[in-house]
């Protein structure tokens, strides 16, 4: 039987049902527990996590480090209580620390005024700091699964501002005894490389030949495309051309600096079964087709665009509300110049 | 492991025995052996993550079976302990403490003749924490006048008769015809000598279903009594019925054939279970390297596994046996059915499994609009059969090294099979994100 805590107030509620709201995923921090899941407002700097305990019995061991001892003990007799939280708890912290790399990595606004992080540093971060919790995650091999991602981080370790050095030095030798426990090998530090985040995306508007005969935009739900790829400040435009007689769509979405990969954009009704494959050039994710004549025509409401990568999004929906999105971009200006945030954070401030 | 550096690398204080003892008297395991680890300081940092806790593979290599030994002490097994078994358990890995100080100190300087000599596969503390334990108990603490040699030593010899050394020597072997004509003798031998097992009876499903229900539990499930009532040899006399191990994903085939001695195997194309020739179920469980314990022939290994193919769901222990029965049972847990009785192992495996989007998302949306590659779609739809092959799979590598699951091990192997299932499946889509756009749509 699941267990359910949600913090408020500087307390604990027990129940033994799911709490009605949930939070939006882009603003959740989450760690996946020996037999429970944690998650915080990645947004809030709040310190103790809300839980689902799937397994008490799996949880138990480490649900005080994370709790204090009297929510772990109405834990294990499954009372439906509300309760204090500690003053401290030796765990909670830490267990923070991985959770808020974990969302850096899945949902960081990198954009036209919010810096890319690194992905090998992100890596590294999460190797150590996931190394300081291993026992209490469900994956025994977290700590290797990360390390093999960060074989790169040496580089680009290297190659952070003077005033990260120390930082990033003591990253280095973390991240190297714990390749060499695990046997995995590091790349060596090549030469600092010219960093090209000075290059920011900028708002990016699809031409092409012939005569414009419409153009819109459309906002693009975080959720729908990978990480890091879309610029999450910029939305999706789209323009239908008249090329020798023929329409032509033209769709573009600024992207990241450094974005790779391909996305599809769809426009109007799933019936018109209009698909336009999106490339990634360096500044925009972009492509176009030939259309049928009678998409000019199509009425205004149904001049839809939908960017995303369908392993994520198989169907289209609303993006994300505009106050949570702007919750996560303030949050992640913030964090570039919080001597607390991750490394990766704030190198990318620099 | 983590040094002294400004990422930061404290001992904890040990959790306080109020956690355990508010409630009932009860101590979970876990926090015994943490406690009793948090006494032995700074000098086991090596076995260590960085919160000065035991890491997975010194409780696994080391502390269970060379120290606490629950197949000898089975009241130290199980989540939940009594109190006198925790200071039992407690005691017992304090008391081996200057030995463990001399492992961790034995590790770090196998591992310096590990570079020293170039060998880069597999993970160290896999490969080395028992022999450092052994080490430890044999020299004691490293004497700087030896240690040096006899890591180098210790490191060959590792090398030599880990999985990848002896796999070799197995491949010269099927690769003398003289000796594979010889074993696929032996092998037509065996097959023809097959008797079938006895049926299960009734009672067996209630042994069943005790057993998993103690799943994820305080109690510890009863095995022994499986294994005694041979319910897992007689589980597999289904599996002539024809369609039958198909049906379970351990064949592709009416039913279970004579393999074939075979000569060659590439990890990326390996059959189902039953489908593997001899030579590709040793190197399914030898190749990358993981050490095999004690002096194995490669002769010994062949002819051991030309016997197991033809025994009962092709696995040569009743436990292992049993294993796969509870696998089959727990296993339905994973197909979108309502289950008649299900146990704790049946909840808890059932909500891992459909915590996950994509698993959702496959069974909701018509395919051509699910997003996800067909080949993970295929998998998610038959993931029971992907289950069961990758749960025969670890318990023939269990057998290989002799490592039995305890009781108390069992839920971690039925669980931990679906968590590598699901992470597989997960690493699968995340490769395949940015990639397939077109394709997939």
């Amino acid at each position: 039987m699941s267990l359910w805590i949600t913090i408020a107030d500087g307390r604990a509620s027990l129940a033994r049902a799911a709490p009605a709201v949930e939070r939006a995923p882009l603003r959740t921090a989450l760690i996946e527990a020996r037999g429970a899941l944690l998650s915080w407002d990645a947004a809030s700097d709040d310190r103790f996590p809300d839980a689902v305990i799937h397994s008490p019995v799996e949880a138990l061991p480490w649900l005080a480090e994370i709790y204090g001892d009297e929510i772990a003990t109405a834990v294990r007799a499954a009372d439906e209580r509300t309760i204090p939280l500690p003053q401290d708890a030796e765990s909670v912290d830490a267990a923070h620390r991985l959770a808020a790399l974990s969302w850096a990595s899945h949902w960081w606004p990198a954009g036209v005024y919010t810096p890319p992080l690194d992905g090998a540093v992100l890596a590294a971060e999460t190797a150590v700091a996931a190394d300081v919790v291993a026992h209490l995650l469900d994956d025994e091999d977290a700590v290797e699964l990360a390390l093999r991602d960060a074989v790169d981080a040496p580089s680009a370790l290297a190659a952070v501002p003077p005033r990260l050095r120390d930082d990033a030095a003591a990253l280095v030798d973390a991240l190297a005894d714990l390749a060499d426990d695990h046997g995995i090998e590091l790349h060596p530090a090549m030469i600092a490389r010219p960093e090209d985040w000075a290059l920011a995306a900028g708002a990016h508007t699809p031409h092409g030949d012939g005569v414009e005969i419409g153009h819109g935009s459309a906002p693009v739900r975080w959720a729908d495309v990978p990480p890091q790829t879309v610029a999450a400040d910029s939305d999706a435009q789209w323009s239908l051309r008249h090329v020798d007689g023929v329409p032509h769509l033209h769709v573009s979405v600024a992207a990241v600096p450094g974005a790779t990969g391909d996305l599809l954009a769809r426009f109007g009704p799933e019936a018109l079964d209009i698909d336009v494959p999106l490339h990634a050039d360096g500044i925009a994710f972009a492509g176009a087709t030939q259309v049928a004549a009678s998409v000019a025509l199509l009425p205004l409401d149904e001049r839809t665009l939908w960017v995303r990568d369908p392993i994520l999004a198989p169907v289209p929906g609303p993006a994300e509300a505009e106050d949570a999105r702007d919750a996560v971009r303030e949050y992640a200006v913030r964090r570039l110049d919080d001597p607390s945030a991750t490394l990766a954070e704030r190198a990318a401030g620099e | 492991m983590l040094a002294a550096t400004s990422i930061g690398w404290t001992i904890m204080s040990p959790p306080t025995p109020s956690t355990a003892a508010a409630g009932a008297a009860a101590v979970p395991r876990t926090t015994a052996i943490w406690r009793a680890w948090s006494t032995l300081g700074e000098g086991v940092a090596a076995l260590s993550n960085g919160s000065g806790r035991p890491l997975a593979r010194t409780v696994k290599l080391v502390l269970d079976p060379l120290v606490i030994r629950p197949v000898q002490n089975p009241h130290l097994a199980g989540f939940s302990l009594t109190p006198d078994a925790a200071d039992e358990l407690e005691a017992r890995i304090t008391d081996a403490g200057d030995a463990l100080v001399a492992t961790a100190e034995w590790f770090r300087i196998l591992k310096t003749a590990r570079r020293t000599l170039r060998i880069t596969d597999g993970n160290p503390q896999e490969k080395y924490f028992q022999r450092c334990y052994e080490l430890a108990r044999t020299h004691g603490a490293p004497d700087s006048a030896t240690a040096e040699q006899t890591a180098t030593d210790a490191v060959q010899e590792i090398a030599q008769t880990g999985g990848d050394s002896l796999m070799a020597r197995i491949r010269e072997a099927v690769q003398d015809s003289a000796i594979a004509a010889q074993l696929h003798d032996d092998l037509v031998a065996a097959w023809a000598a097959r008797r079938p097992a006895e049926g299960p009876t009734a009672a067996d499903a209630d042994l069943v279903f005790a057993a998993l229900d103690a799943c994820g539990t305080d109690a510890v499930p009863d095995l022994d009594a499986l294994i005694a009532a041979h319910v897992g040899s007689a589980a597999a006399s289904a599996l002539e019925e024809p369609d039958a191990a198909r049906a379970l994903g351990l064949t592709a085939l009416d039913r279970p054939a004579m393999p074939e001695l075979g000569a060659n195997a590439s990890k990326r194309s390996l059959p189902r279970p039953f489908d593997r020739s001899v030579f590709e179920r040793l190197f399914a469980a030898l190749s990358g390297g993981a050490p095999v314990e004690g002096d194995v022939h490669a002769d010994d290994m062949l002819a051991d596994e030309i016997v197991r193919t033809a025994r009962s769901w092709e696995l040569a222990e009743e436990h292992s046996r049993v294993l796969m029965l509870l696998g089959v049972d727990a296993g339905r847990a994973l197909e979108p059915v309502d289950l008649l009785r299900p146990t704790n192992a049946h909840r808890l495996l059932r909500g891992r499994w459909e915590r996950e989007a994509y698993v959702r998302r496959v069974r909701r949306l018509p395919a051509d609009i699910s997003g996800v590659p067909e080949p993970i779609r295929d998998d998610v739809h038959a993931v029971r059969q992907g289950y069961l092959r990758r749960l025969w799979v670890r318990l023939h590598g269990r057998e290989l090294r002799a490592s039995p699951t305890r009781g108390d091990e069992l839920w971690d192997t039925l669980d931990g099979v679906l968590r590598s299932v699901v992470m597989d499946q997960r690493h699968r889509l995340k490769v395949a994100i940015g990639r397939h756009a077109e394709g997939a749509a």
